[in-house]
């Protein structure tokens, strides 16, 4: 499993070779048919797996979670496994790690730079991405600088019925991110109270600075 | 069940309550002080031996920043590589992905804030950071692994139930407290008659049938900086790819030095 999920990624990275760029354009391509059936619809909801390389130990860490989303401005991570849950608003956010006993409750800007790339699919129209076709159904998607955020870039696949697949985050030289989207569900919004996170008894709560 | 009488019962009754008196004034075992550290001192080499022979660790850190010059700060989680007798990295995780990523092999060092793009990379910590060998630092601090010299046993004092150790190395001098049971309780390390640095060793687990320390805790001597790490799933290896020691730093990573790193570490906060 380790093995295969360390392929992956190596195919994932291979898929992006420069040599099959294409030019940059906007992130409707990209972000279209998920933009449609959130409009339709107001919230979508997906099994999501994130796998990521440890340099420590060598191996390949995978984690199962959910993500939600609901146009204009909020998104949730949430990842049974540990209880650590996310949420993110345009107002801010907050981050519940049981492991700390701790909630942080997330500024703007905070949230900002931790929902840059659920940004980009929840608010398709964000005009701080452009995109570069790798291939089929495959996106190099950049990330422009502003508000003090560095510009960044990612690698964005879609499925067959054009909703995102895998994306693939590199934060630095041997450090990446890969999310595997599977099992996108639609229905209709739930509203501002559900991205929102109460802290629970004998937590710390802690606001960041 | 023979039935008692009321008058029984009192009888009964006041004769457990004299058993449990003569039993009071009965001879109690009395635990006998340590007279000399020898016994002591075997106790510690045994327990030392063994986590030195663990050279290569792997583990999970909970850790809270705390100290007057500092702001409220999240905890952060991390991993850590131990690979002995000098070498150890660190990745700090954030809400975006890692926060801090530093190793140190022997005088060389190496940290990388991911978030600020921003590097300290030197082969000479003595000069730059002023800290003469800050991987044989940190691996004999995350693993336990002082080695008193022979002299220091000496000349060693007994505090309360501690034995302390004195010694110099290098510019710095070392206080150094074995409890009862061999492991050690804290490190001091200053400067000249400088109060200095001090690591708490507040618990220990059994990994493996070796003890290793299970909640430590560092702070300055003014109490401005400050840290509590509760060290987890522990993992001995029985080799190390010393590859895996190597923090990439991107090409169009800055380069800062020791303050500006210390400054980026302390905005991390802010993020």
């Amino acid at each position: 499993m380790t093995d295969a999920c360390a392929m992956l990624i190596a195919v994932m990275l291979t898929a992006a070779s420069p040599a099959r760029a294409g030019r940059l354009t906007s992130v409707d391509p990209v972000t279209h048919a998920l933009a449609e059936r959130l409009r339709a619809t107001g919230r979508a909801e997906v099994q999501i797996e994130r796998l990521s390389l440890d340099p420590i130990s060598g191996r390949t860490v995978a984690v199962r979670g959910e993500l939600v989303l609901e146009p204009p401005d909020r998104a949730a991570l949430e990842f049974p496994a540990t209880g650590e849950r996310v949420t993110m608003r345009s107002d801010g956010g907050e981050w519940l790690q049981p492991g700390l006993r701790q909630l942080v409750r997330l500024g703007a800007g905070d949230a900002a730079l931790a929902s840059r790339w659920w940004e980009l699919l929840v608010r398709s129209s964000s005009p701080g991405f452009g995109a570069r076709r790798w291939g089929e159904r495959r996106y190099r998607v950049i990330a422009f600088a502003r508000g003090g955020l560095a510009a960044d870039s990612a690698n964005i696949m879609l499925a067959a019925d054009g909703l995102p697949l895998r994306l693939e985050i590199e934060e630095s030289p041997g450090s990446r991110e890969m999310y595997r989207f599977r099992d996108w569900r639609f229905a209709r919004p739930r509203g501002r109270e559900g991205f929102v996170i109460r802290p629970p008894r004998d937590f710390e709560v802690v606001r960041l600075h | 069940m023979i039935p008692l009488t009321p008058r029984a019962r009192l009888l009964a009754a006041a004769a457990l309550a004299a058993a449990a008196w003569v039993a009071g004034c009965a001879p109690q075992r009395v635990m006998v002080p340590e007279l000399t550290p020898a016994p002591r001192r075997a106790r510690f080499e045994a327990a030392l031996a063994a986590r030195s022979a663990r050279s290569v660790a792997e583990a999970e850190l909970n850790a809270w920043p705390s100290g007057t010059a500092l702001p409220q700060l999240p905890g952060v989680q991390a991993r850590l590589l131990l690979v002995g007798p000098d070498a150890f990295r660190l990745r700090v995780g954030s809400l975006f992905g890692i926060a801090l990523d530093m190793a140190a092999r022997g005088d060389s060092f190496t940290a990388y804030v991911p978030p600020r793009r921003v590097a300290l990379e030197t082969g000479a910590a003595r000069e730059s950071l002023g800290i003469s060998d800050p991987g044989g630092l940190g691996y004999r601090m995350w693993s336990a692994t002082w080695r008193p010299p022979d002299a220091a046993w000496n000349d060693a004092i007994w505090e309360d139930s501690l034995l302390v150790l004195r010694w110099t190395e290098a510019e710095d001098s070392v206080r150094f407290a074995i409890g009862s049971t061999g492991l050690p309780r804290w490190i001091e390390m200053g400067r000249g008659r400088e109060p200095g640095a001090r690591a708490e060793y507040q618990s220990w687990a059994r990994v493996e049938g070796v003890a290793w320390p299970a909640v430590l805790s560092v702070a300055d001597p003014r109490g401005q900086y400050g840290l509590r790490c509760h060290v987890t799933s522990v993992q001995f290896r029985r080799s190390a790819d010393r590859s895996r020691l190597a923090v990439e730093v991107p090409d169009q990573a800055a380069h800062i030095t020791r303050e500006q790193l210390k400054r980026a570490i302390a905005r991390l906060g802010k993020l």
